[in-house]
């Protein structure tokens, strides 16, 4: 077999596995007794298993054989679950991820593994593996009742009956086992009624069955009657009878499934795997379509025919329809990257001493691929800083009366275009005392710049390079990165990142991301002969205003606006255009825009629309210049730029 | 430096353009084409002052500058001759703003001198050599120093020091 061609498939998908696992293994510390989390966790390994094996990596193969080993003595309840056998299984997990990555680059031989095989080996003490026996595989027979047979049951036991479920048992060496079935199940109607059967009926009559079923029944008559009735048909080797307790009985598989479901976890789906270059392709094409499509509109509006605008305008909502397609084909839940952090949480918190739960909500929020292979940095560091300097120490947290048990949320949802995501923590929070004296000590900030500024500014300080509250540099975070860089990766995705925090309560960080990086909306605008586009994010509300509206204060211009001050910025002063006309207008239109926590009201000539636009970069020669984010194209094939507007406020 | 005086009938390919009134040479194998000005420059806010804008050269958005403004040469009104040429620079694509394009021509390497420390009006440090044919004096440009926008600022101080 040409394994290259094979490799990178194998390995995405081990990295699926290995995803899998780390989270099952998680599950099943917090619920050990959870069959079904047992079972993914087993089918995970076996796959990886076979999947090694076939590519020839024995060092993986070998020691997902070895977990193997433990899950199905685990699964057969032979051992049960302790923490010493999770540790090993983590470790385990940790060396097949180091595996993985050493098999990308080619190298599988550097890995020792025989140390972990052999803690492996210690929990299943060397036993061998048996292939079940018959007598193993007859009690894997199970009878399962769909609710309403339940229910039936429960009426007729509720009446009197009594409810028997009997194993019968044929020769080995039965002719005719079909006629046998016939008789048996013809002498147990006789005496009381069938529930179900396993197999089912017509399996046993057709003969699709080894040598053993059982029947459900519920009777008037006694378990003595139906054992002497049946014990006397011939070529019946044996029948035992139960009376299962009717709160255990086992409810359909199908049942079961759906519950699980509901419980939030997503159902397999037929996939096919996409290079992402192939995506990218797919997205600049449609791109350029969308671009095509504001021409042929205005095209539409200056020749004005009827008929050309129906097809211009179905063509726009198939545009638009495609480009939704295609974008949605790029977007991943951000559970990809959420579930690295109960491990992470996990591990860190047990190397700090500290008792930490996460709690996670939204994983099933989806972003689009470039965004999700960004983001994944800079959460682990916020999390890594909540773990390390925001929650407290056990003892600490019994000290200011808080539940010793540490909490952090991370929440994910969409909010129109973009994506919130929140990183709470019920730890120390930030102390605006010490943040003021670090950014002094750093000298980011003069003390006259200090005083002037409110608590929330302060907060803001942690975003400046070179800062870092940890007091002293552990393992964990203060590695010299701090929230900078941080502030810097969601800057340059486009998105905003904001910190809120109460001394000795916890604090919060949201972070707001585009959906895609591709095609934004925007509001386009006017200023003399210049057409800009303002992304629709920073947008809170459009404003139309008599020039003696505008108030001053220390001569900056000033609008009130439901009791609120905002200040007016002209823009032709802060993109130096030539030929603005606003000062002469009798009616402004004013865009208010929000960035961080501040409105600021901006001046133009004129609002044009409102247009989805594609965003293209200005180019490494232009570099990146303050207040302009990107350029786009327009219809009739012009450049506008798109704004900053962080940069202009 | 990028003179190579030693080597015999090796030869290179100029194109030809005219920057105000003074004629320019690039090597052809650094331009990827050249466009008319169809539709309008878009200005670009605090860019430097010879960044004309950007235009959109087939879905590509690309930077035009004007090194008449750089070189502090005359600047004529563009007319129907006006031209830009895309050159590639460290792997971006710029476009110049010339007067006119003259021709393609081929010259021997030899005939490539060092050019004198200002020429016409133009620091050396923006030059990569002057061609003498006959009465012309072609100016061959150092692209990368010409167009890049970090030199100049530096540039601008040093000259600024000495008058200062």
């Amino acid at each position: 077999m040409e394994v290259s061609q094979y490799l990178s498939v194998f390995i995405d998908e081990s990295q699926e596995h290995l995803q899998i696992l780390n989270q099952s293994l998680l599950e099943l510390e917090h619920d050990p007794d959870n069959s079904a989390i047992l079972d993914k966790i087993f089918r995970a390994a076996h796959t990886l298993k076979g999947a090694s094996a076939t590519m020839g990596f024995n060092k993986m193969s070998n020691l997902t054989h070895a977990m193997e080993d433990v899950l199905s003595k685990l699964r057969s309840k032979e051992i049960s679950l302790n923490s010493e056998i999770t540790n090993a299984l983590f470790e385990s997990v940790d060396l097949l991820e180091i595996l993985s990555n050493k098999i990308g680059e080619g190298i599988e031989e550097d890995i020792e593994i025989t140390g972990a095989v052999q803690g492996l080996r210690h929990f299943v003490a060397g036993d061998i593996v048996v292939a079940p026996s018959q007598g193993e595989r007859r009690q894997n027979l199970q009878l399962r009742y769909s609710e309403s047979e339940k229910e039936q049951i429960q009426t007729a036991v509720a009446g009197g009956s009594k409810f028997y479920h009997l194993h019968i048992t044929l020769v080995e060496n039965c002719l005719l086992k079909g006629a046998r079935v016939f008789m048996v199940l013809r002498e147990i109607e006789r005496l009381g009624t069938i529930i179900r059967s396993i197999p089912t009926v017509k399996d046993l009559e057709d003969e699709h069955f080894e040598l053993q079923f059982i029947i459900g029944v519920v009777s008037m008559s006694s378990v003595d009657d139906f054992i002497k009735a049946i014990t006397n048909i011939m070529d019946v080797d044996k029948v035992t009878a139960e009376e299962p307790k009717l709160d255990q009985l086992l409810i359909e598989k199908r049942v079961l499934d759906v519950v699980e479901h509901d419980k939030g976890k997503i159902s397999p789906q037929q996939t096919v795997r996409v290079e992402i270059k192939k995506l990218d392709d797919l997205m600049n094409l449609v791109a350029e379509l969308v671009i095509s499509r504001s021409r042929l509109e205005d095209l539409g509006t200056t020749i004005g025919s009827r008929d050309l605008n129906e097809v211009v305008e179905q063509v726009g909502r198939l545009t638009l329809d495609l480009r939704d397609s295609v974008m949605r084909a790029r977007m991943v839940p951000i559970d990809t990257v959420f579930s690295r952090f109960p491990r992470l949480v996990r591990d860190l918190s047990r190397e700090l001493g500290k008792d930490i739960e996460l709690e996670i909500h939204g994983a099933e929020t989806e972003l689009d691929r470039t965004v999700i292979d960004e983001i994944g940095d800079p959460l682990v560091h916020i999390i890594r800083n909540a773990v390390d300097h925001g929650i407290e120490t056990i003892a600490e947290r019994e000290q200011k009366n808080k539940p010793a048990k540490g909490k952090i949320v991370l929440n994910a949802y969409q909010e129109g275009n973009s994506v919130i995501i929140t990183i709470q923590d019920d730890g120390k929070g930030f102390d605006i005392k010490k943040v003021k004296e670090k950014a002094l000590k750093a000298g980011l900030l003069s003390p006259e710049a200090l005083n002037e500024m409110d608590d929330q500014d302060i907060l803001e300080v942690t975003f400046l390079p070179g800062f870092s509250t940890a007091d002293k540099v552990t393992n964990v975070s203060g590695r010299g990165v701090g929230m900078d860089v941080v502030k810097s990766k969601v800057d340059s995705l486009g998105g905003f990142v904001s910190i809120d925090s109460v001394f000795g309560e916890g604090s919060l960080i949201t972070i707001r991301l585009p959906l895609t990086l591709a095609i934004i909306q925007t509001l386009m605008i006017q200023l003399g002969k210049e057409i800009y586009a303002i992304p629709s994010g920073y947008v809170e509300q459009i404003v139309s205003l008599k020039p003696s509206e505008i108030k001053r204060i220390n001569k900056q211009e000033v609008l009130m606006l439901r009791g609120e001050v905002i200040p007016l910025i002209r823009m032709q002063d802060v993109l130096e255009t030539p030929d603005a006309i606003n000062e002469q207008l009798d009616d402004l239109d004013v865009v208010i825009i929000r960035t961080g926590d501040r409105l600021i009201g901006c001046v133009v000539d004129s609002l044009l629309r409102q247009q989805d636009v594609v965003i293209k970069s200005l180019g490494g020669y232009l570099g990146s210049i303050k207040g302009i984010a990107g350029a786009t194209i327009l219809g009739d094939g012009k450049v506008a730029l798109i704004l900053d507007m962080r940069a202009v406020a | 430096m990028k003179t190579k005086t030693e080597v015999h009938e090796e030869t290179r390919q100029l194109v030809i353009f005219k920057l105000g009134d003074e004629e320019f040479g690039v090597d052809i194998l650094q331009v990827r084409e050249i466009e008319r000005l169809g539709q309008g420059v878009t200005r670009v806010p605090k860019s430097p002052e010879f960044v004309e804008g950007v235009i959109n050269l087939r879905g590509e958005i690309v930077p035009i500058v004007d090194l008449r403004k750089r070189f502090g040469l005359v600047v004529h009104a563009i007319g129907h001759e006006s031209r830009i040429v895309i050159v590639e620079v460290s792997e971006n694509q710029i476009g110049m703003m010339v007067d006119q394009v003259m021709e393609v021509l081929r010259v021997p390497v030899s005939s490539i001198e060092l050019a004198p420390s200002i020429t016409k009006g133009v620091d050396a440090y923006f030059l990569s050599g002057v061609v003498k044919i006959g009465e012309r004096l072609i100016i061959l440009l150092d692209l990368e120093r010409a167009l890049s926008a970090e030199e100049v600022k530096q540039l601008s101080e040093l000259q600024d020091e000495p008058e200062g």
